[in-house]
């Protein structure tokens, strides 16, 4: 899209500035835009290119948070309007995330819901040393899509199996769908504990939850900006 | 564990953990020996336990710190660096020191082992963490306080605030420590470390983490405590030309700095994977700072020599014989870290001339074999097979507990 205002959407979340990002919405509001089109034809697109742009190590962490944070504050700003218009922009999914019990370790877990909620998804953080039976109510109270538990540590990994064992006991899969990640996890063991997934990294996590939920990724920028 | 062989990581085993403790013990480089990796098969696979002491008990996944520390304990006679992975965790392995020390009272007249203890950044000391602290205070066995601040990440980003933040939390965990134990044993410890804006990884092979690591310790030399730092580690995966280089950079600047203790050699990814060859080559820079530290002399005690060496001159005249000197003879031990043939300089031979990897795996091969383990008393290991049971009973009940309350079945491993 070549429109100015778009043009200007997508830069201010590609320049993290959210006071910019706001003013532009509220122009797109005066002028009677479609909130939902000014999301997915002007910001939607400029947070798309910024994920690219970090995934390719073009652009950093803190300038990836900042550009998260102007997408919230745009969205912020739409969301009054696109409920009045019944076109609420939806989540491509729930995902409850959680470091396992007995760990500590969030650096990961963090980045991983950071990305996550970035691409689009739904993020309830139950923060750190979660126990099965957390997971597996917060999974029911918000009718979660996708259970991701982090472990660290050799000995807290026996904590994911534990997840994975409670979702099962409690009839929540295979429609939740559990997947796991952290430094010492392999793909045996994922496929040991009979996870649905695991990853090596925060961009893969992305890409392994939106094949989970059956939205696989294509290059075209137009369609993912449809999802998003 | 890096795998020699296939170049690839897979899960660490008893089997590496008493590889890495043979070469170690080996080694006059290292001052002590560390409970290096996690056994996976004594967790997770429910093998049998790898000596012959306990043989035939399974080892559950919560006693993990205290059955790589019966390891340690059992194949090594250095100074042991460990640390316990919860607040119920460190009892056994008091109790473990103390029956290989005799009695806690001589457990606590010469402490065996230094404990690694964790604040969490920023700011902020964890149930555990404190539980740690105090219960070793008591014990009188040492606590190193290993402030992790990630600058940018977990700390500020100016190096200046991490090192201010890292010793807010040493001080922190030090005034815990003291009022349980007034006088009780402490390191001033550390593995602060920038944070990587592109992964959120800690890449402990970067010149700020050395850095980092070096201010810290002048903190805490300032305030006449021991030091302790994180370096010698790389964030390479592989043996390669960047472990080599990150890894002697850093075991130079810590050197420099005067840290007493330094963790980190065999390390790679971030301190993620952990290599026996790499140890080897590790052991030639830690000699070689070693070296440095030590820096330019005039002979020794026994050969003194003047500044000058004009006697030599004198002796030698235009010759240019050095070789032939007594003083040559006398003194190159000294004067020159003699390396082992890991480092590559021998004459010109054949080609294609070895690569580091391969002469590593020679080395270790050859130190394994030069290797004794060892002999505890019967009565010794009597005592530490009772520990070991008493706490795998404990993480037994413990973990079938918390199995009841998600409904998970009893059978649980
Ligand atoms: C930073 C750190 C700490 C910090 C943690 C701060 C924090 N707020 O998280 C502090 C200093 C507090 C700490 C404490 C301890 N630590 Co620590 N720590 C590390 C270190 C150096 C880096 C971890 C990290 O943050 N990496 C950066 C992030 C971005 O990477 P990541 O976590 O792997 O996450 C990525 C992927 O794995 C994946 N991912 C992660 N989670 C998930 C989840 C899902 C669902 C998915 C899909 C993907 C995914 O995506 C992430 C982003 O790319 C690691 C070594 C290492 N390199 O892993 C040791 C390490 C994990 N720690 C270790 C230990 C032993 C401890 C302690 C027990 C030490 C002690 N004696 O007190 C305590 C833990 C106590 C406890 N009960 O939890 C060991 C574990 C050994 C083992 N195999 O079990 C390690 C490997 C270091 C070592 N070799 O000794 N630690």
């Amino acid at each position: 899209m070549s429109d100015p205002l778009f043009e200007a959407m997508r830069q201010s979340i590609i320049d993290g500035a959210p006071d910019k990002a706001v003013e532009l919405a509220q122009q797109a509001l005066a002028q009677g835009l479609d909130p939902l089109q000014a999301v997915n034809l002007g910001f939607a697109v400029g947070i798309t290119f910024a994920g690219e742009q970090f995934g390719c190590g073009e652009m950093f962490l803190p300038d990836l948070l900042a550009s998260a944070e102007a997408m919230q504050a745009a969205i912020k700003t739409l969301e009054p309007e696109m409920l009045k218009r019944g076109s609420e922009r939806k989540a491509l999914g729930k995902i409850v995330l959680g470091t396992a019990r007995g760990d500590i370790h969030d650096i990961g877990k963090n980045l991983v819901a950071t990305i996550l909620s970035a691409g689009g998804f739904q993020i309830f953080d139950l923060g750190t040393s979660v126990t099965p039976e957390q997971f597996v109510a917060k999974a029911k109270e918000v009718d979660a899509d996708i259970v991701g538990v982090s472990a660290l540590l050799t000995t807290t990994m026996a904590g994911q199996k534990a997840v994975i064992e409670a979702l099962d006991r409690n009839g929540l899969r295979p429609r939740v769908k559990a997947i796991i990640g952290g430094a010492a996890v392999t793909s045996k063991w994922a496929a040991e504990i009979g996870a649905d997934g695991y990853s090596r990294n925060a961009i893969d996590a992305l890409e392994l939850a939106k094949n989970l939920m059956g939205k696989v990724d294509s290059k075209d920028m137009n369609k993912r900006t449809a999802l998003a | 564990m890096l795998d020699p062989e296939t170049l690839e990581a897979r899960p660490s085993e008893t089997r590496d953990l008493v590889r890495i403790v043979q070469v170690t013990e080996t080694l006059p480089q290292f001052a002590a020996q560390s409970t290096a990796v996690v056994c996976s098969d004594a967790l997770l696979s429910n093998s049998l336990l790898y000596n012959d002491a306990c043989n035939g008990k399974h080892a559950p996944g919560a006693i993990a710190d205290l059955y790589r520390l019966l390891v340690v304990l059992q194949h090594s006679d250095k100074p042991v660096v460990t640390g316990s992975f919860s607040a119920a965790g460190l009892e056994g392995m008091i109790d473990l020191l103390a029956a290989d020390s005799g009695s806690p009272d001589r457990l606590r007249q010469q402490p065996r082992a230094v404990f690694d203890v964790c604040p969490s950044p920023p700011l902020n000391w964890s149930e555990f963490g404190s539980h740690n602290l105090i219960d070793l205070a008591r014990a009188g066995v040492p606590a190193e306080i290993v402030s992790m601040p990630l600058a940018g990440g977990t700390a500020p980003v100016t190096l200046a605030g991490s090192v201010t933040q890292h010793a807010a939390e040493v001080l922190a965990g030090i005034t815990l420590h003291q009022l349980a134990a007034p006088g009780a044993p402490i390191v001033w410890g550390g593995a602060p470390a920038i944070f990587d804006m592109r992964t959120g990884g800690a890449p402990m092979g970067a010149v700020e983490t050395a850095m980092l690591n070096m201010a810290c310790a002048e903190v805490g030399k300032h305030l006449g405590l021991p030091t302790h730092g994180y370096l010698v580690a790389t964030d390479s995966k592989l043996v390669d030309a960047q472990a080599g280089a990150e890894s002697a950079r850093s075991a130079m600047l810590g050197a420099l700095a005067g840290i007493n203790m330094i963790s980190g050699a065999g390390m790679l990814e971030s301190l993620a994977r952990f290599s026996v060859e790499k140890l080897v080559i590790d052991a030639e820079s830690i000699a070689s700072a070693y070296r440095l530290a030590r820096g330019i002399e005039i002979g020794s005690d026994k050969v003194p020599s003047e500044t000058l060496a004009t006697a030599m001159f004198a002796q030698i005249g235009l010759s240019g014989e050095f070789l032939k000197l007594k003083e040559t003879r006398a003194l190159f031990r000294q004067e020159q870290h003699l390396p082992s043939p890991v480092i590559d300089r021998s004459a010109r031979g054949s080609e294609p001339a070895s690569d580091v990897l391969t002469r590593a795996r020679t080395r270790v091969d050859e130190l394994v074999s030069k290797y004794r383990k060892p002999s505890l008393s019967e009565d010794v290991l009597r005592k530490f097979q009772a520990i070991v049971d008493r706490e795998a009973d404990r993480a037994a009940v413990e973990e079938a507990e918390s199995g009841k309350n998600v409904g998970v079945a009893q059978a649980t491993k």
